[in-house]
């Protein structure tokens, strides 16, 4: 038992170092570049795509927990949310609940939901 | 929150602290959720998962972690993985830091760092620029701590439910993420952002396909310059010769 603890410590501390180094690295880098600069520019560009690329993954890669509901109810729900965010002034929460909404009547018209 | 800011750094903490509190931390909430249910099915105490949430802070890196420590890996392939996954904090926080303002001491801005995460990131990239610079540290430490403290508790929480959610409630969280994430990032001011949101989000899972494990740090490198190159050059077209 205390053998697996210690274990588990050791590993998490060399994850921790891992994902910290990263961290700690951008805030040494953003110290040497001027922030109004094109370097900053693109290294804002680069985080945005990335953080694009990961959230268009998780909705329409097969991997994830979304990859079971049909592509219709997931469109649907960006739809709904896109529309009402435009046209009910640009409030996140409204599009959130609206396309919330609308992925749960679709789902519940196709029978994926026991009413 | 006027144009003049809160007024102290107390009263700007508070206000990312009242900021986060609602839509965001419900967001920030049911990702750890899951991820402390999945916690219930491999073979480790209860304390491990938040012990992980707090220090790691970051989604893909965790489940990773499970994965290869679960499988026995040697440590270099556990840094190696969960380092390759978090590459992306280096330009989210090269982005981030300089809009955090001044003064800011060494200590309080690797905290920051520590702390980011993506909604957090999100919410200081649209909203730091607007304060004054000695409440802008205070604001962001105010949402990352919180979405960091929601995030241990509810995978204590997800931990101690009883079985993993209902598939619609879990579905259900997973579409409000992304409908939250899609419209912080779609809403830009700035056509380069714009640019890098959408090739990202077309390229990025087509990547996927050709390397799974690389798919990121390539779609964020090619299509952030892509998205950067073509901003560029739209300005110089625009500028008349003189």
């Amino acid at each position: 038992m205390i053998e697996s603890t210690l274990s588990f410590i050791v590993a998490l501390g060399v994850a921790f170092s891992a994902s910290a180094v990263w961290r700690f690295m951008g805030v040494l880098l953003s110290a040497r570049i001027d922030p109004n600069g094109p370097l900053m520019r693109w290294f804002v560009c680069v985080a945005y795509a990335m953080l694009a690329a990961l959230v268009a993954g998780y909705f329409v890669l097969p991997g994830g927990a979304l990859g079971t509901t049909p592509i219709a109810s997931r469109l649907a729900a960006l739809a709904a949310a896109a529309v009402a965010y435009v046209l009910l002034g640009r409030r996140i929460a409204i599009g959130v609940t609206v396309g919330l909404v609308a992925f749960l009547a679709v789902e519940a018209l196709g029978g994926r939901i026991a009413l | 929150m006027t144009d003049q800011g809160y007024g102290s750094r107390a009263r700007a903490m508070w206000g990312g602290i009242m900021a986060t509190i609602g839509g965001p931390a419900i967001i920030a909430a049911g990702s750890w959720v899951s991820f402390g249910a999945l916690m219930r099915q491999v073979d480790l105490p209860l304390w491990a998962g938040p012990a992980l949430t707090a220090t790691i802070w970051a989604l893909p890196a965790q489940l990773l972690f499970l994965d290869l420590y679960g499988a026995g890996a040697p440590l270099v392939a556990l840094w190696l993985t969960v380092s390759l996954s978090s590459a992306r904090f280096l330009p989210m926080t090269t982005a981030i830091t300089p809009l955090l303002g001044r003064p800011r001491s060494l200590l309080a801005t690797l905290l920051a760092a520590q702390l980011t995460a993506v909604v957090a990131w999100s919410i200081g990239m649209r909203r730091c620029n607007a304060l004054p610079p000695d409440e802008r540290l205070p604001f962001y430490l105010g949402v990352g701590g919180t979405t960091w403290m929601v995030g241990i508790v509810s995978t204590v929480a997800g931990f101690l439910l009883a079985g993993p959610l209902p598939p619609i409630v879990s579905k259900a969280l997973l579409v409000a993420t992304f409908i939250y994430l899609a419209i912080l990032f779609a809403d830009q001011r700035q056509r380069a952002l714009m640019l890098a949101v959408a090739f990202g989000t077309v390229g990025g899972p087509a990547l996927t396909r050709v390397s799974p494990e690389w798919s990121l740090l390539i779609a964020g490198f090619a299509f952030g310059t892509a998205a950067f190159a073509l901003d560029h050059w739209l300005r110089q077209r625009r500028v008349p010769k003189a």
